[in-house]
């Protein structure tokens, strides 16, 4: 009885003490909140409106699914200007991986605000995310949004969930001769090229040869490292290839893209790479996005796959290493292509959880203006940039390839929620320099099919499940392409690459996609 | 009023017979230990029983848009998911690498806690007994995420140490590609779980050791036995039982790595597209399926599939068990 007794006085004892503690640390948070309400009340005493104003600010919480996202708050002076603009602050969590999204969706945790390139379609239900229209006409009847724009990202229900980013019509693009596409490059270092002596690079041999002279006179060197999420990008735009998924046009169908005639050219050119020792194995198991930067940042190689040479030299000079990289500015190809099909890239969701609906699509109605756009894109107007009328385009008066000062400002990035495709291409224009001149060459290669874009898998049907399960096997067998010892088994590698494809019932999703294709080809 | 009570408990002891009386009457008195068994018991009911509901999932055309109602709303279709899994292409590949990397584990990581702890218990310097036992056990604190990472830049084929030294010893001429070839990775999978867990599962063995009665092992030295006779007639039977309900435990979580475990973190965090050949198992091929694909559905019943055949294995080891040595678990 004693020793009960003692236990229970021992369990209240430190019940008493929790709660202390607790209250301890309310009374603490309390005080602190007093002593801002007092200095905010001195500010009163100066400037009445902007304490009215700071009352009015909503904030939210936005989930940005890209884990390489470089903004990981809304900081810097851009986002305190559209913050002043809308009076919406946004709170933001950068995805830790591709399956939180899911994660979050299937448990309903979702936030105010999902900004998105993948999972769109499970987004853009009506259970997870308002439909636009419908907050439109019930807060913002003044915010038009063209018909090309709500046309390329209605849903088969008839709602549209979000506006993508990065969609331009051909016109637009036309009408805009500075506006350079977000073209993969790539980037090789200067001095070893110097030694060389310059050779030519007009085409995919010279590019072959060069990277044998590299291998030859410095055997160390890894001739050409690839970024880990765009392997053979650069190659691809070089042999006229949709990037890596859809479908393409063949005699007017729908098919898979890997059946594009070019296909097995730039995987046997792959094959050829690998084979005669100019890319590592092991750039297939980089786990860090970071990992190619390392190797041509300590000077390990020769060529950058994704490079952007504009962003490295400053890297380099800092790091006080004696050489450059340079770009490389010509298409190396006559088949050269880079597809514009298609309804953008990224989407912000206003998902049901949304505490403030109308606060939230007021602030998208600011971000998809143009003003909004060219704030979050380029930064202050006047103070970062100025408009070049003679020419049309944002004339930059920072470092607008520098990450730190991009971080530090905020810029760039969330200009992304809402502008055009052609808004972000005209940031990249910069005469003097060499991703310009990239760019400049790349645009003669833009292909439009917008009604090819359009053709995508929705959520739960049998065609996704088809899709994600080619997609799956293609991730590991295509590297048996790339490894093939011989260039006879790549090709048998390709073959039962698309025979595995056929099995796992490609056939009935291109007779899908075909239907889609030809659909959406009567709204062009 | 005593009187009263004194009644009423007279009457209820009429009511139940002698051994329920005495049932209750030790429950009423060990009432504090009762509580904290029910605190465990909810926590399992809560985590572990009440969640499977959601394997009704494998059975049905669940989408998760379609939330937890969905579980109970959905259409049935039967083993449509268990069909489609066996006849996938990769099915047989998923298959063999789970069953390869798990029986590999089995056989290598078993007995070594178990000859670990021997070799420990015959260290005469206390020191140094206690110093290497540390040394051992304490990779087991250290997650198998800084553990890949640490791998990856030792075992790189362009400047990991692995290859440096390999290479500067003249044992190979061209770096060993350890993480890009598929042919490492079981090895990988099995040496380096080895080394995390053994000294960890050494613990259990050497507290089975330090139980044994001292005068067993006098007696066996007055008798002439040496310290390998002494091992075999003393030790290894005295810790016979421990050994026993360690390999049914391990059996049983035979296909999640055993005693080792880590088979998805290795697979996921080790595995790569180059070696997904050898790398990819039951676990991250459900992890992918279900997550990354949002097919719940059919990364349930892979996973159904998956605990059926390890009830099995629980189910016949501990028979077996009890046929062979009358030790079992239960």
């Amino acid at each position: 009885m004693i020793k009960v007794m003692k236990s229970t006085w021992l369990l209240a004892l430190a019940l008493m003490l929790l709660l202390t503690a607790c209250s301890a640390s309310n009374n603490g948070k309390q005080g602190g909140q007093a002593t801002n309400a007092a200095s905010s009340g001195t500010e009163n005493d100066v400037k009445p409106v902007d304490d009215s104003t700071e009352q009015e600010i909503v904030e939210l919480d936005l989930f940005v699914n890209m884990s390489w996202w470089p903004l990981k708050d809304w900081s810097g002076k851009i986002p305190e200007e559209i913050t002043k603009k809308t009076g919406v602050k946004l709170n933001i969590q950068v995805a830790a991986d591709d399956k939180q999204l899911p994660l979050l969706i299937a448990s309903g945790d979702l936030p105010d605000l999902v900004y998105t390139a993948t999972d769109l379609t499970r987004m853009a239900d009506p259970d997870v995310s308002y439909p636009l229209g419908e907050l439109i006409e019930k807060y913002v009847p003044d915010f038009k949004i063209s018909q090309e724009r709500i046309g390329v990202n209605t849903m088969p229900d008839g709602n549209f969930y979000t506006i993508r980013n990065a969609f331009s019509t051909e016109q637009e693009w036309i009408d805009n001769p500075k506006a350079l596409p977000g073209a993969n490059g790539m980037t090789l270092r200067q001095d070893i090229m110097e030694e060389l002596g310059n050779p030519e690079l007009n085409n995919l041999e010279d590019l072959i040869s060069i990277l044998a002279s590299v291998k030859a006179k410095y055997p160390d060197m890894v001739p050409l490292v690839w970024d880990k999420d765009q392997i053979g990008q650069n190659l691809r735009i070089n042999f006229g290839l949709k990037k890596s998924n859809g479908f393409v046009d063949i005699d007017g169908a729908a098919r898979y893209y890997l059946k594009d005639e070019n296909y097995l050219d730039y995987y046997l050119y792959m094959n050829r790479l690998y084979r005669e020792g100019y890319m590592l194995a092991e750039n297939f198991t980089f786990k860090d996005a970071q990992q190619d930067d390392q190797y041509v940042l300590n000077g390990q190689a020769f060529a950058h796959g994704a490079g952007n040479a504009d962003m490295t030299n400053p890297q380099l000079e800092e790091l006080g290493k004696p050489f450059k990289m340079m770009q490389v500015t010509k298409l190396l190809s006559g088949k050269a292509g880079i597809p514009m099909g298609g309804s953008g890239w990224a989407g912000m969701y206003i998902t049901k959880n949304n505490k403030n609906p109308e606060a939230a699509i007021k602030f998208l109605q600011y971000m998809y203006s143009e003003e909004g756009q060219k704030l979050g894109l380029y930064g202050i107007e006047g103070e970062d940039w100025e408009w070049n009328d003679a020419e049309k385009y944002p004339v930059m008066k920072y470092d607008f390839n520098n990450t730190d000062i991009q971080t530090q400002m905020g810029a760039v990035w969330w200009g992304l929620i809402g502008s055009s495709g052609v808004n972000e291409a005209l940031q990249r224009y910069n005469p003097d320099s060499q991703m310009t001149q990239w760019g400049l060459a790349a645009r003669e290669a833009l292909e439009f099919n917008p009604a090819l874009g359009l053709v995508s898998t929705e959520p739960d049907t049998e065609e996704q499940t088809i899709e994600a399960q080619i997609r799956n096997m293609v991730t590991t067998e295509e590297l048996k392409i790339y490894m093939a010892a011989s260039e006879e088994e790549a090709r048998a590698q390709y073959e039962a690459l698309l025979q595995k494809a056929e099995s796992l019932g490609l056939a009935k999703l291109e007779e899908w996609a075909t239907a889609k294709y030809k659909e959406y080809q009567k709204n062009f | 009023m005593e009187q009263l009570t004194e009644i009423n408990a007279l009457e209820e002891t009429k009511r139940l017979p002698a051994v329920k009386r005495s049932i209750w009457r030790e429950i009423v008195k060990q009432k504090y230990a009762h509580m904290f068994i029910l605190t465990g018991m909810l926590i399992v009911f809560v985590f572990h029983y009440l969640p499977m509901f959601g394997i009704l999932m494998a059975f049905e055309d669940y989408s998760i848009s379609s939330g937890i109602k969905g579980i109970f709303t959905s259409e049935w279709v039967g083993l449509k998911y268990f069909k489609e899994f066996v006849s996938a292409y990769n099915f047989n590949l998923i298959v063999t690498n789970t069953l390869a990397i798990s029986l590999l584990k089995l056989l290598f990581t078993f007995p070594m806690p178990i000859l670990l702890a021997i070799m420990f218990n015959e260290v005469r310097h206390q020191l140094f007994k206690r110093f290497a036992q540390t040394v051992s056990y304490f990779p087991h604190f250290i997650s198998w995420v800084v553990v890949s990472g640490l791998l990856v830049i030792f075992l790189s084929t362009n400047s990991g140490i692995v290859n440096d030294l390999l290479k500067g010893l003249g044992l190979t001429e061209k770096s060993l590609p350890f993480l890009s070839s598929p042919n490492y990775f079981w090895g990988l999978a099995v040496t380096t779980a080895m080394w995390k867990e053994a000294g960890w599962w050494a613990i259990i063995f050497l507290a089975a050791i330090s139980g044994l009665n001292p005068s067993l092992y006098d007696a066996a030295e007055m008798d002439g036995a040496g310290r390998l006779r002494r091992i075999w007639h003393i030790t290894l039977p005295g810790i016979r039982g421990t050994i026993v309900v360690v390999l049914i435990l391990a059996v049983g979580s035979l296909l999640g790595g055993g005693l080792v475990g880590s088979n998805f973190e290795q697979s996921y965090l080790l595995g790569n597209a180059m070696n997904s050949e050898r790398s990819e198992i039951l676990q991250t091929y459900a992890f992918k399926m279900g997550l990354a694909q949002g097919r719940y559905a059919y990364a349930t019943a892979i996973d159904l599939l998956q605990s059926i055949i390890a009830i099995i294995l629980v189910f016949g080891s501990n028979y077996l068990s009890k046929k062979i040595t009358k030790n079992s678990l239960f």
